[in-house]
C-alpha cells in the first residue's frame, strides 16, 4: 500500500514553479529519501504533504486522505521535523514534549513514559527542564526530533534531521532512524548528507527544479552512473586547466561523463578494469602531468553530480 | 478531541508563556496604575467644573482607564501568535490534529481570563484612590462584563493582523492604540469636547463601553441604559470576532500567505 501518492502535484509562487507536476508514490514501511540541490523544491513538497501549504494544482493523498479536502485526517498520521530547529523559548524541553503529546491526544501515563524514552534517545535528559531559550542550535534540533518521534507517527517527515547535530549524536540518531521502519513507520527523509541517505533509504528520488530527475534504490542509482569513478588531479594548472583536460577526455569513447570540480576531474565510466590504464596513457600522450589518479565505486554524491551538473561546468 | 479540550491545550501553552515572564505581567499591571496616578493628578481639578458628571475625577477616570487597558491588552494579545507564526514554531501546532478554530478559541479565552484579573485589579486600585461605586458590589460583574466585551473587539482586530510580520504588527499596534481612546468619552466628559469629536465618538464602541461602566459607578444599575450601551459593544464584538475567526483560520499558516 502507498502511504504517499501524489498526482501532478504543483506549487507555484507567483511566476516561479517550485514543484512541477510531481508524481510520486511511497510505500509503507520504507525510508524514502528526497535529495537535490538547494531550492530544488524539496521543502515545498514536504510542506504540501504535511498540510502546511496548499498545492496550486494537482492532488496528493497521505494514508489515503486528500491533503486539501481531509487535512485533519492527514495530520493524525504524520509527524514533522522541520528543516530549521524551532522552539518556543518560554517552554522547557520537557514542556515541548508535553505540548506535543497533548496535541496528539496521548494518554498521560503513556506520554510520560514516552517522553523519558525520547529524551534519553536524543541525549537531552539532563537538560530537559531547562528552557529552550538556553538551548544551542543543535540541542533545539535534537528536541525537534524528539517531538517528531514522541507520538510514533505512521509517517514521519524528517527535513534535514541531522544538520547542526554533532557527530556522536548523529550516529546514535541514524542508528535509531534505521530501525524505525521495522516498527511499520514510514520515513520521508530529505538531506544533503548523501552518505546518510545511502545508509537509510530504500528508495531515493533526485529532485531538481521541482521535478524528479531520477529515482530508484541507492544501488540502482549508483549503477546508473557507471561502475567506476576516476578522480584525477592535474599538477600543472596553468598549462593544463582542468576544463581543457576534461574536454580532451570527453573524446575517449568509453567514458560516459567527464566533469570538473575545482582542480579535480571526475570521470564516470562503465568500462572494465583497463580503463585506468587507458586514461593514463591518453593523458601521457597529451603530456598532461598527473598528480594523482584514483578509482572508486560511485557514491550518491557522484549520482548527484552526474545528474545536476551541466556538461560544460 | 473536542474543540474545548483542544483550546485548553492552546491556553496551557499561552499561560506557560505568561507565567514565565512575570516581568511582563507586572509591567502590564503597572501600566494602568500609572495611568490612574498620572491622569488622576493632572486632571484632578476637572471635577470642579460645573456639570462634571461624577462625584470626583477618579470615579470618572477608572472606567476610562479600564477601557484603555482593554484596548492595549486586546491589541497586543496576538503578538505571541504572530511571532511564532513568523518564526515557524506554530508549524508544530499546525501539523498536529488540532483544528485552527481551537487556536482562535484558546487565544480568546486565555486573554479574557487574564483580562478579568486585570479589570478587578484596576478597580481595586481605583477604590484605594477614592473611587466611589454607586451600585455597590452588585455593579462589579457588569463592569467586568463591559470590560471583556470591549476587549473582545480589540482581540478580534489583533487576530485579523495575523498575516503581518512582527515589525508590521507592532507598527499597527502603535498606530491603532490611542486614537480610539481620544475619540471617546474615556478621559474627559464629551460635553467638554468639540462637536466633531462628540459626533465621531458616538460611533465608537469605546464610548459605549465606558458609558455603560461609568453609569454603574455614578448612578447605580439602570438596566435599560446599561443593556443599550453594552448591547452595542457586544454586537460590534460579535461581528469583529466572526471576521477574526475567518482570517485567523485562513491566514495562520504562513506558507500559504
Amino acid at each position: 500500500m502507498h502511504i504517499i501518492e501524489t498526482q501532478d502535484l504543483t506549487r507555484k509562487f507567483k511566476e516561479h514553479v517550485a514543484v512541477d507536476s510531481l508524481n510520486l508514490s511511497v510505500e509503507q514501511g520504507q525510508v524514502f529519501g528526497l535529495i537535490g540541490p538547494n531550492g530544488a523544491g524539496k521543502t515545498t513538497t514536504v510542506r504540501m504533504l504535511t498540510t502546511l501549504l496548499n498545492p496550486s494544482e494537482g492532488t496528493a493523498k497521505v494514508d489515503g486522505h486528500d491533503i486539501v479536502k481531509e487535512p485533519h485526517l492527514v495530520r493524525k498520521v504524520i509527524g514533522y521535523v522541520p528543516q530549521e530547529a524551532q522552539a518556543d523559548e518560554a517552554l522547557t524541553g520537557r514542556e515541548h514534549l508535553i505540548l506535543q503529546g497533548r496535541l496528539y491526544g496521548m494518554d498521560p501515563q503513556m506520554m510520560a513514559r514516552r517522553i523519558d524514552e525520547v529524551l534519553e534517545l536524543v541525549g537531552l535528559k539532563e537538560d530537559a527542564d531547562k528552557r529552550a531559550l538556553e538551548y544551542s542550535g543543535g540541542m533545539r534540533k535534537l528536541m525537534d526530533i524528539a517531538t517528531g518521534l514522541l507520538h510514533a507517527p505512521k509517517l514521519l517527515f524528517l527535513d534535514e534531521p541531522t544538520s547542526g547535530v554533532d557527530v556522536s549524536h548523529r550516529k546514535r540518531l541514524l542508528n535509531y532512524i534505521e530501525d524505525l521502519p521495522a516498527t511499520g513507520m514510514t520515513i520521508f527523509l530529505t538531506s544533503h548528507f548523501l552518505e546518510e541517505v545511502d545508509q537509510l533509504a530504500n528508495q531515493v528520488a533526485l529532485f531538481n527544479n521541482g521535478r524528479i530527475v531520477t529515482q530508484g534504490t541507492p544501488a540502482e542509482l549508483k549503477a546508473g552512473v557507471g561502475t567506476s569513478i576516476l578522480d584525477i588531479t592535474v599538477s600543472s594548472l596553468e598549462a593544463f586547466p582542468p576544463q581543457v583536460v576534461a574536454n580532451e577526455l570527453r573524446q575517449v569513447a568509453s567514458l560516459t561523463r567527464v566533469i570538473t570540480e575545482g582542480n579535480r576531474i571526475k570521470v564516470f565510466t562503465s568500462a572494465g578494469g583497463d580503463i585506468l590504464f587507458d586514461v593514463r596513457q591518453h593523458l601521457e600522450h597529451l603530456r598532461v602531468p598527473v598528480a594523482s589518479m584514483t578509482i572508486a565505486q560511485p557514491t550518491l554524491d557522484d549520482v548527484f553530480l552526474h545528474h545536476i551538473r551541466r556538461e560544460d561546468s | 478531541m473536542s474543540i474545548a479540550s483542544e483550546a485548553r491545550i492552546i491556553m496551557w501553552r499561552e499561560s506557560r508563556f505568561l507565567s514565565r515572564s512575570p516581568v511582563s505581567i507586572v509591567l502590564g499591571f503597572v501600566n494602568p496604575v500609572l495611568w490612574l496616578l498620572l491622569f488622576g493628578s493632572v486632571f484632578y481639578n476637572l471635577a470642579r467644573f460645573p456639570g462634571f458628571p461624577a462625584p470626583n475625577y477618579i470615579t470618572f477616570l477608572v472606567p476610562g482607564i479600564l477601557a484603555m487597558n482593554a484596548v492595549a491588552r486586546g491589541m497586543i494579545s496576538s503578538f505571541n501568535l504572530v511571532w511564532h507564526r513568523h518564526y515557524g514554531f506554530l508549524d508544530k501546532i499546525l501539523v498536529a490534529p488540532v483544528s485552527r478554530s481551537a487556536i482562535f478559541w484558546g487565544q480568546l479565552a486565555i486573554t479574557l481570563l487574564f483580562g478579568v484579573a486585570e479589570a478587578l485589579l484596576i478597580l481595586g486600585v481605583g477604590l484605594l484612590m477614592g473611587m466611589q461605586v454607586a451600585s455597590g458590589w452588585l455593579g462589579v460583574p457588569l463592569i467586568v462584563l463591559s470590560y471583556v466585551s470591549l476587549e473582545m473587539i480589540f482581540i478580534g482586530i489583533s487576530m485579523t493582523m495575523i498575516r503581518m510580520i512582527p515589525e508590521q504588527y507592532i507598527g499597527m499596534l502603535q498606530l491603532l492604540m490611542l486614537p480610539p481612546v481620544f475619540l471617546s468619552s474615556a478621559l474627559f466628559p464629551l460635553g467638554f469636547a468639540p462637536a466633531f469629536i462628540r459626533t465621531v465618538s458616538r460611533f465608537n464602541p469605546l464610548t459605549h463601553a465606558v458609558d455603560s461602566m461609568r453609569l454603574v459607578m455614578t448612578e447605580g444599575i439602570n438596566w435599560g441604559s446599561y443593556l443599550t450601551d453594552w448591547g452595542i459593544v457586544i454586537a460590534v464584538a460579535a461581528v469583529i470576532l466572526f471576521l477574526a475567526h475567518g482570517s485567523l483560520v485562513k491566514g495562520i499558516s504562513k506558507h500559504n500567505a
